[in-house]
């Protein structure tokens, strides 16, 4: 009655079906009109196989929360003043801003403002109050506390996904993990040092006025006022090109800031030949530097890239036009660098590049090659192994793990999954495990042989009695499996996939393909002698 | 060949299995207990920088290491004289806000030039990562504990479940142990070996297992103990043979794999050779300690 039935079409239909999606892996070179026929892409290689970098970054969530109470100050201080509401000082601490005031009347109409007007969900609690004066504190919502981190990092993820994009990865993987982190996967990158500087870099580009009324002296003891802060300024010699700091005096508040810019590109100095960057702002950015410049003639300006002055020239006259040069002594890749993360913007907090693991090429081809040799090593041992031990019945066994590798190898293309070293070492091991299940059947059959069974009873019997062990064995294991789907790191995901697939498949190709196999043997050919 | 039924008695060495498995466990404890004090992991765990340098030219260790001490750190280095590379380790992720490889670099270009090396390999973990990761290891082995108890429970009984988690635990403990002892730190690679030989051992836990509650329905024999007995002799090819082809395998990675690998396949080995003890002589033998009751299994 039984003939070849569904199952056996069905597991011939898989395998072409793997053929045919493992083509793109296997053969290079397909000429571009027949590579169209194969729709499924080759098999996609970890980076710790084909090379490249993955970096977690953490976004310095702290900061930025920082960053929005100091401009909420501001916004504060401007109201006050339009009031005419005079303020000893609004600060932030600790997570809040201080505000301090010595008209205790007056101070009504201040929270009035703040509340009323400014801003909605604030705490104000009172923190001092004594002859002189009266100290308010600002605590926010923890909402907000939230919202401001989660779109710095939102903004941190985009920021550098431009940088990268203009940087010219292919493929790049970068997404946030967490409630702080970046991860960056860039595959096959040539200068993985320079990107992880590129992704890195804040890129916080602020104007601001250098207070020369302030004398070293005044530095030396500390004595400097409260809107006045001393950042260090890169000097070059341009006879020797070394590079000399020192300290200048700025104001804390900046002229105008990075945010308006439109471009920046690398040019050349032709009588140095040193590149440097030129930038661009945009409309805004143009009014107000214009503005500021015409305000300020006379007095020096600090170009201010992440609390480092590179130039602090001389406003000689209003700038019109709205551009401005950053010269260093760079050489040209990282002037290149600084353009793309002026272009790109200013990351809203700092990162801090907290893993990193970067294969080179060379190392991850060398992995290929041990793999490829342990799997056949591993295979033609097995094969023999089984061949000897099992006779036909062994042939069988290797002819359901070859399937079991085509089609986990196919499973792995089509899901895209990516294979890994670790996944390579999965594989290997697969090869001898994966013989198990039918080694388990064997046996079972062998004991129903020796029972007195017949041929045909032997073999319906060991089936029947070694499904429900294969299905636990199967299902624990891939207990474990999953578990290892926790670990975040690409590697040991990669994995987890594979053996994952790897089980799935094996339960199936043995329930459904051995089965098939000796169901024909049975009812087709009649057997009447078992080689096992 | 092929057909021969064993009749082996297993409870008559239960004395000496029973020892050997409580120095391997204390051994393995004592590595643990190390291992959460910071001794015995890997940068993974405990941050940490591992760059691996290929040289262009043969060079010896004792100059790799000079070269290195000119650093200021103080580098742990493995040494692949036949693929001409080193491995640089050490705990130190950042000094003075430089990060190592870049000072490894710094020394490696004044000392070698531009052609002499390559930087192959860089793995950088911050202390943040490796804290993290800890944790999600630890949870990973008791929520795996938990799976399997649970599942085992449900499909044969409460106390199978319980005899399987503790004779996959004892392979994972042991194995650790010995690691720790052989010198290996241990790392992700080492940790994701360890789960998939607690799955494989529980693989063969499960066959003797599955046997032994066929038995049991059976009433091949009143006396547990006999039944116990019967069924792990009736599995033993089986139990040989998967045995045989897994080291075919983790050998062949063994020998094969090259240096990455290493650590993994020597998990994996120890891994087969415990596991199908710890089936036989710790799994099964619990079955009888804890009087396993026949009228219970669910069918």
């Amino acid at each position: 009655m039984k003939r070849l039935d569904w199952r056996f079409y069905l597991i011939i239909l898989f395998l072409f079906g793997s053929i045919y999606v493992l083509i793109p892996t296997f053969v290079r070179d397909i000429p571009k009109n027949v590579r169209k026929f194969f729709i499924v892409e080759p098999v996609k290689l970890g980076l710790d196989l084909q090379g490249g970098i993955h970096v977690l970054l953490e976004v310095d969530t702290k900061k930025a929360y920082e960053a929005d109470l100091l401009g909420k100050t501001s916004q504060i201080k401007e109201a006050l003043s339009k009031k005419g509401l005079l303020y000893e000082y609004v600060k932030v601490e600790n997570e809040g801003i201080v505000i301090s005031t010595p008209f205790k009347d007056k101070w009504d109409e201040m929270e009035k403002i703040i509340t009323k007007e400014l801003f909605s969900k604030v705490d104000v609690i009172k923190v001092k109050e004594d002859s002189a004066s009266i100290t308010y504190r600002l605590e926010f919502d923890a909402k907000i506390k939230e919202q401001v981190e989660q779109s710095a990092v939102k903004q941190a993820l985009e920021t550098i996904r431009n940088r990268i994009d203009q940087f010219g990865v292919t493929e790049p993987i970068i997404h946030t993990q967490g409630k702080d982190n970046i991860v960056v996967e860039l595959p096959g990158i040539k200068e993985p040092k320079r990107a992880i500087e590129l992704m890195g870099k804040t890129a916080m580009l602020e104007f601001k006025l250098v207070r020369e009324d302030i004398t070293p002296e005044m530095i030396s003891k500390g004595n400097i006022p409260l809107e006045v802060e001393l950042i260090p300024e890169r000097r070059i010699n341009r006879e020797t090109g070394e590079i000399q700091q020192y300290t200048i005096a700025v104001n804390r508040e900046p002229l105008l800031t990075g945010k308006l810019l439109q471009d920046a590109q690398v040019r050349i100095n032709n009588q140095f030949n040193q590149p440097y960057v030129w930038m661009k702002f945009n409309a805004e950015g143009a009014r107000v530097f214009e503005r500021v410049t015409g305000e300020n003639v006379g007095k020096r300006m600090a170009i201010i890239l992440d609390g480092v002055s590179y130039s602090s020239p001389v406003i000689r006259d209003r700038i019109g036009g709205g551009e401005a040069v950053i010269e260093g002594n760079f050489d040209f890749k990282e002037a290149a660098d600084l353009a793309i993360v002026l272009r790109a913007g200013s990351l809203p907090a700092p990162v801090k590049v907290i893993q990193n693991i970067t294969v080179g090429p060379t190392l991850g081809m060398d992995s290929i090659k041990k793999g490829l040799v342990s799997t056949i090593i591993a295979f033609i041992a097995v094969l023999v192994f089984m061949a000897v031990y099992y006779k036909k019945a062994g042939i069988i066994a290797i002819s359901v793990l070859i399937l079991n590798l085509l089609y986990l190898l196919a499973v792995v293309a089509a899901m895209r999954a990516t294979l890994t070293l670790p996944g390579i070492a999965g594989i290997i091991l697969m090869i001898g495990m994966g013989v198990d299940s039918n080694v388990l059947i064997f046996e079972r059959i062998k004991e129903e042989f020796r029972i007195g069974k017949t041929v045909r009873n032997a073999i319906e019997s060991g089936f029947k009695n070694a499904f429900w062990t294969i299905v636990d064995s199967h299902i624990t294991t891939l207990i474990t499996a999953a578990i290892l789907f926790q670990f975040g790191t690409g590697p040991i995901k990669g994995f987890a996939v594979t053996l994952t697939i790897g089980i799935a498949i094996n339960l199936f190709t043995v329930l459904i393909g051995t089965k098939s196999v000796y169901d024909y043997l049975i009812w087709n050919k009649k057997i009447t002698k078992l080689s096992i | 060949m092929g057909i021969r039924k064993y009749n082996f008695n297993f409870f008559k060495i239960l004395k000496i299995t029973v020892a050997v498995s409580i120095i391997l466990v204390l051994l393995g404890i004592f590595g643990i207990f190390m291992m959460f004090n910071g001794k015995g992991v890997g940068i993974d765990f405990s941050g940490g920088n591992a760059i691996t340098v290929k040289f262009t030219k043969h060079i010896g260790i004792s100059e790799i290491r000079q070269i290195a001490s000119k650093s200021g750190i103080n580098f742990d280095i493995v040494h692949l004289p036949h693929e001409n590379k080193a491995i640089f380790k050490t705990k130190l992720v950042e000094i003075n806000n430089n990060k190592v490889s870049d000072i490894l670099d710094e020394i490696l270009l004044k000392e070698l030039t531009k052609d002499g090396y390559v930087m192959e390999g860089i793995v950088e973990i911050g202390p943040r990562v490796s804290s993290n990761l800890k944790k999600d290891a630890t949870i990973a082995f008791i929520l795996s504990a938990i799976g399997i108890i649970l599942y085992l429970a449900w499909r044969f009984e409460k106390k199978f479940g319980i005899a399987a988690a503790i004779a996959t635990y004892h392979d994972v403990i042991a194995i650790v142990g010995i690691m720790y002892f052989m010198g290996y730190e241990m790392d992700l690679l080492i940790l994701t070996a360890l789960l998939t030989i607690a799955g494989y051992s529980l693989t063969d836990t499960v066959v003797v297992f599955d046997r032994i509650r066929e038995n049991l329905r059976k009433k091949v024999s009143t006396n547990l103990k006999e039944v116990i007995n019967i069924s792990i002799n009736e599995t033993l090819n089986r139990t040989i043979i998967t045995s045989v082809t897994t080291l075919f395998s983790s050998l062949a990675l063994l020998i094969f794999g090259g240096e990455v690998l290493r650590s993994f396949a020597i998990v994996i080995t120890l891994g087969v050779i415990i596991g199908t003890y710890s089936s036989i002589f710790i799994a099964s033998p619990l079955l009888f300690a804890m009087k396993v009751d026949p009228k219970k299994l669910k069918k």
